[in-house]
């Protein structure tokens, strides 16, 4: 294998695994906030329980975070050394801002957690929620942000830089604001947010499903009436950032919105939507086969509901820069996955609405599991879309991927031992946090919080 | 003054500090388990993730100051960094899986602590050879054709080799990391107030400063006055500990660690104005242009916003002590 394929690959495998740990930090810090409020608003010792434990795994996943985030920062700079030198020129800044915003977590977090008990009056402890959760999604944010860079480079004279490799013209401060920032960070924090909250979910259901007793049916289910509504909350807002998302990708990236939707040539008006399905060349022209056409639908989506909206295709690019059109396909299983818990969230709310008690429903229980599972897959087929989709760029229409990697051979036993981790420690991680979750006597943490536990509230 | 190199350089003396500090209980818990500890892991638990957070911080701006020769130093030092990396990943989950450690299944808690001593030492040394071989300059071949920030688009303007067995073999190095090892056990026992050890302490301490000030000069180092900074906090804090003076102030884990970010930040001078036994001149390499007043910008909001932060990990840190002072 070529050492710059080897470099990708490596990359993507650990930055693959690194988001399923980010994803759960990002839902169990939104999530600590309304446990732990609850807990203090209604004197309730389940939720304070709940917020213990919640609070321990994502302890846990914050170290196990914190180590992978190094190593996202170290492979950055020894595998596309090149790129770092750019963005050390040009867009460093965000990077610096996460480091703040990664300080802010750790100390609010070691705070809360190793110092529970110094704070006697819990709205002051609470507050620190606000911090963990800040911090947590500030670091996201921040990254999201040299990621939209990535997406649409600004900050810089590029046509010089193209011409000469000098770079000249910075401006550092502005390459946080590029016309894809906003709705890329919208759409990753909301749907970070959510999958981590999914998975959350199944795990109360789960748990719930298993309870014997009362007091641990009560515990799981009461962690279920949380994480239900904010997950129906979240996933309207996911439809709503993609769809700004895409509409983004209409006027800044066109070459990636083309290949999104499997458009060979541009289209003025009325233009279908393709589920699936590929192109091939047919006598000397591009057509698409396979897959399910639906008239009028991509116009519809990209016009809002106007259909005369013209959409980019593909022939109106060099093909060598067409990124491979497998993303068609995992765009189209976002799409469709996330469509679906979308229904199952809604059929959710209308069984809440009417006092059918979804969370005590042993359907909707299995249900809630099989979705956060399906929830994984289609979180990171959004990440692949937008990753593949830039290919073969690295920076968008200005370095490609090959041009910024290192090929010093002495990567590749390392990289073996790194991707060797990773595929031990993501598991486990999971494994570890979810025991953490559920393990102690919930009788004596009952009696032991000092609460007065309202049961079945 | 470079400022961009003097901010990273601060940012590395604090990692560096925290790191140390780290590795002082972490020696201490071999050698003391049963006495010290529960007194040693009340500290170490909770600011092993600040550690963390300062070596995420020092990479980032390493990668922000030396844009220039970013390209040469990845491929030179490719295959230590990920060693770096994976020693790094071993500790943090050694001591995340110590903390919740159950009654006897695989491993015990103390097991795990050892695992994350262990690594966390093989980890410093990784990065002491690092930081030796950036100040002496052994086994590593450089050379640089004009200002290669202004040519970012080839690597042919500066080139980095790095051979482990010459760096090895050359005089100072290795000496360099068992000074550092010494020292860091002599200021151990002072730090975490552990008495039984003080008087080695002194011994390892003083011995620590006389084999690094050897190595220092062996590696072709100019010894500036400034070097009476870390002797007097190297030397100086282990004998006023050992003839009980200030004892409640040198153990006090803030003071302390401002105490080693001085001591540590003195050896600016070491490297400046060039680095790698003279072969790197900084200015030569070191990011120009709007991006330094960027980086300075940010650093002085983020920074405040950082002593904010840490003066309520410091006072929540406090109040609990005093908390259990108070119950004994």
């Amino acid at each position: 294998m070529n050492i710059g394929t080897f470099d990708r690959l490596l990359f993507a495998y650990s930055i693959g695994s690194h988001i399923l740990i980010v994803l759960m930090s990002i839902g169990l810090s939104v999530i600590l906030p309304v446990l732990e409020y609850i807990a203090i608003k209604y004197k309730d010792a389940y939720y304070d329980i709940l917020t213990r434990r919640v609070a321990k795994a994502l302890v846990m996943f914050f170290a196990v975070g914190t180590a992978s985030g190094a190593v996202m920062a170290v492979e950055l700079i020894d595998l596309f050394p090149k790129f770092m030198t750019v963005i050390a020129v040009v867009g460093v800044l965000p990077f610096y801002y996460e480091i703040f915003a990664f300080f802010l977590e750790t100390i609010m977090l070691v705070s809360y957690y190793y110092y529970w008990d110094v704070f006697k009056n819990r709205m002051h402890h609470w507050l620190l929620t606000f911090g963990v959760a800040g911090g947590t999604l500030g670091s996201a944010v921040f990254i999201t942000m040299i990621n939209a860079w990535m997406n649409t480079p600004n900050g810089f004279n590029i046509s010089y830089y193209e011409q000469t490799g000098k770079i000249i013209d910075v401006n550092p401060f502005i390459t946080a604001m590029t016309p894809s920032t906003g709705r890329e960070i919208f759409h990753v924090a909301i749907v970070t947010a959510f999958s981590g909250l999914m998975v959350l979910g199944a795990f109360f259901a789960y748990q719930y499903l298993r309870s014997k007793t009362f007091e641990e049916k009560n515990l799981w289910r009461k962690g279920l009436k949380v994480t239900f509504p904010m997950n129906m909350f979240l996933i309207i807002m996911a439809g709503l950032s993609g769809t700004l998302e895409m509409s983004g990708l209409l006027a800044y990236q066109p070459e990636k919105y083309a290949a999104l939707d499997l458009n060979p040539y541009p289209i003025a008006k009325d233009a279908p939507e393709h589920l699936f399905g590929t192109i091939v060349e047919q006598n000397g022209h591009y057509v698409v086969v396979g897959g399910i056409k639906v008239p009028l639908l991509q116009s519809l989506l990209a016009g809002n509901g106007n259909l005369n909206t013209a959409v980019p295709g593909l022939s109106q690019f060099n093909p060598s820069t067409w990124p491979p059109l497998a993303v068609h396909d995992t765009f189209d299983l976002m799409v469709l996955g996330g469509s679906l818990i979308g229904l199952y969230l809604f059929v959710t709310l209308i069984a809440w609405i009417l006092k059918k008690k979804p969370y005590e429903n042993k359907g909707f229980m299995i249900a809630q599991i099989l979705f956060a599972i399906l929830t994984i897959p289609i979180y990171i087929a959004g990440w692949v879309t937008d990753e593949v989709g830039r290919q073969p760029w690295i920076i968008y229409n200005v370095m490609t991927v090959y041009q910024a990697a290192n090929y010093s051979p002495s990567i590749v036993v390392p990289g073996y031992l790194i991707m060797a981790f990773y595929t031990v420690l993501m598991p486990f991680s999971y494994w570890y946090a979810f025991r953490l979750m559920k393990k102690g006597d919930l009788r004596s943490e009952i009696k032991s919080t000092g609460s007065s536990a309202v049961a079945g509230r | 003054m470079l400022t961009l190199f003097a901010i990273q350089f601060f940012t590395t003396a604090a990692a560096v500090a925290f790191l140390l500090t780290e590795l002082m209980g972490g020696v201490l818990l071999l050698l003391d388990w049963k006495n010290s500890g529960s007194k040693i892991m009340s500290y170490v638990a909770p600011v092993w993730e600040v550690t963390g957070t300062f070596l995420a911080m020092f990479v980032v701006e390493t990668d922000a100051t030396f844009a220039g020769i970013l390209i040469p130093v990845a491929f030179a030092f490719a295959a230590l960094l990920l060693v770096f990396l994976i020693l790094f990943i071993i500790r943090n989950v050694a001591i995340i899986l110590g903390e919740f450690a159950e009654k006897r299944r695989i491993f015990t808690d103390r097991q795990l602590y050892y695992i994350y001593v262990t690594s966390t030492l093989l980890l410093s040394i990784v990065f002491l050879a690092f930081v030796s071989a950036v100040i002496s300059g052994h086994g590593v071949s450089i050379s640089i054709t004009g200002n290669p920030v202004n040519s970012l688009s080839s690597v042919n303007n500066a080139q980095v080799t790095f051979n482990a067995i010459e760096w090895i073999a050359a005089p100072g190095d290795i000496l360099f990391i068992i000074s550092a090892v010494l020292i860091t056990f002599g200021l151990a026992p002072a730090l975490y107030d552990v008495r039984r050890f003080a008087t080695v302490g002194i011994i390892s301490a003083v011995l620590g400063f006389v084999l690094g000030i050897i190595s220092l000069v062996q590696m072709g180092v100019h010894i500036s006055p400034i070097i009476v900074i870390p002797a007097f906090i190297i030397m100086g804090v282990p004998a006023l500990y050992l003839l009980n003076i200030a004892k409640n102030l040198l153990s006090n884990k803030a003071v302390f660690i401002v105490l080693l970010i001085i001591s540590i930040y003195s050896l600016y001078f070491t490297v400046y104005p060039t680095a790698m036994g003279g072969k790197l001149v900084l200015s030569q390499v070191v990011t120009t242009g709007p991006m330094v007043l960027g980086t300075i910008l940010t650093t002085a909001v983020g920074f405040t916003l950082l002593a904010l932060m840490l003066s309520l990990y410091v006072y929540v840190n406090y109040r609990s002590s005093h908390a259990l002072t108070a119950t004994k």
